[in-house]
């Protein structure tokens, strides 16, 4: 325990896979630190992370309403049309008295994704204009949109889209609707801000308020 | 690369990095993060037991989830129950063999897989003996990533169910399997959110 007062502990890190002690170096732009004994990646730094983000949550909230309202697919088999919207599976689903399934779908589909881009727009829109108030309530959306982050399935029910539709495709014609290229839109920018925006960079955002 | 003289872990230096936001402080028994008030750990709580519990679980959830049809289809009366690997065997009848492959390797090859990485990973711990802890690490990290896609079967149940709903012609119902799967994956994550890599290390 003694050893602690001659540590400079803002200058330290300590890798999360394997607990080893590190001196930070100043890293370039979009270079990255790696554990020196495990390998596991230390941190990262990226310019103007917020503002890039911040835009392309306010973008995937749109493409999100239109992927949830807009036509998404349409199946014709024999002549019987269905066009579905995403929101109405989660209706079609109630309607089976199947509740559990339903409630799946509900927080898979829509809950989580749409909360989490909601807590970012929050957050980040709040880090951005600086606002006081708001700030103090960054830490509670911050570790809130933590503990959500495992949960955002966006992407694996876009490869589950794709296994349908190679599915029925020998059964039924099938047709894609704009619906359908907004969310293929939506998987794209969610992976690029996730590989973007460190949670680190947040949270030193939120200290220097 | 960042620099390391004195190769000593955070928890030999007393300190602790918070295991919500990351910030690294001096850790005193009872303690809340400085930054993030979350409660202050310096290896999560329970590591070890809640890993196993959730696996447990899962396990168990993983016998209906195999045995039980994920999708009853009623095509022009006819009644067809179908379960993951009954699905699987259709596609691959059906020469629809990249579809086969990926869902028995979502459905079967990664839940199988996460058993055996996190208890084999459990054990090494319980039994305190390293071996190559690079390789455990990497591993842990390759399958807490791909264990959400094991998803993809129940995503494409709500798809079928919502989209073929054609009254007399065909209609596709969820089976009994499928919320028993959804449970797997759910529980084999919480397992993995649970588990520490840091207690691997610690025997070094």
């Amino acid at each position: 325990m003694e050893l602690v007062q001659h540590l400079p502990i803002d200058n330290l890190v300590a890798c999360h896979s394997c607990d080893l002690l590190h001196e930070k170096t100043a890293l370039g732009k979009g270079e990255k630190a790696w554990c020196s004994r495990c390998g596991s990646l230390l941190y990262r730094t990226n310019n103007n992370a917020i503002e890039i983000s911040l835009a392309l949550t306010i973008a995937s909230l749109l493409l999100f309403l239109f992927a949830q309202l807009l036509p998404f697919l349409s199946i014709d088999v024999d002549g019987n049309k269905t066009t579905i919207y995403l929101i109405s599976t989660i209706d079609t689903l109630s309607q089976l008295d199947n509740v559990l399934l339903g409630i799946a779908g509900a927080l898979f589909l829509v809950i989580i994704p749409l909360g989490v881009l909601l807590l970012d727009l929050l957050l980040l829109s709040s880090l951005y204009s600086n606002k006081r108030p708001l700030t103090l309530f960054a830490r509670q959306l911050l570790l809130l949109i933590g503990r959500l982050a495992p949960w955002n399935m966006l992407e694996i029910f876009l490869l589950g889209v794709l296994v349908t539709i190679v599915k029925l495709a020998s059964i039924a014609e099938i047709a894609l609707h704009q619906g359908f290229w907004a969310f293929v839109a939506l998987v794209m920018i969610n992976l690029f801000v996730s590989t973007t925006l460190e949670p680190e960079e947040l949270w030193q955002a939120i200290d220097k308020h | 690369m960042a620099g390391n003289r004195q190769a000593l872990t955070a928890m030999q230096a007393g300190l602790a990095s918070c295991h919500v936001c990351g910030k690294l402080q001096s850790c005193k028994a009872d303690h809340h993060c400085v930054r993030c008030g979350s409660r202050l750990y310096q290896r999560k709580p329970f590591s070890v037991q809640r890993s196993w519990a959730f696996l447990i679980t899962a396990l168990i959830l993983y016998v209906p989830a195999n045995l039980y049809p994920i999708m009853n289809t009623t095509s022009l009366g006819v009644k067809d129950e179908k379960t993951i690997i009954g699905g699987v065997i259709l596609l691959w009848s059906m020469k629809s063999y990249p579809v086969a492959v990926i869902i028995f390797t979502a459905s079967i090859v990664i839940p199988l897989l996460k058993f055996l990485v996190i208890s084999l990973l459990l054990f090494s711990i319980w039994k305190g003996h390293s071996g190559k802890l690079n390789q455990q690490t990497r591993l842990f990290r390759i399958i807490e990533y791909i264990g959400p896609w094991s998803m993809i079967d129940v995503f494409v149940v709500i798809l079928l169910v919502a989209l073929i709903q054609f009254g007399g012609i065909a209609t596709v119902l969820p089976g009994s399997a499928a919320m028993a799967f959804a449970g797997m994956v759910i529980t084999t994550m919480l397992s993995a959110i649970s588990f520490d890599t840091r207690l691997l290390w610690d025997s070094e």
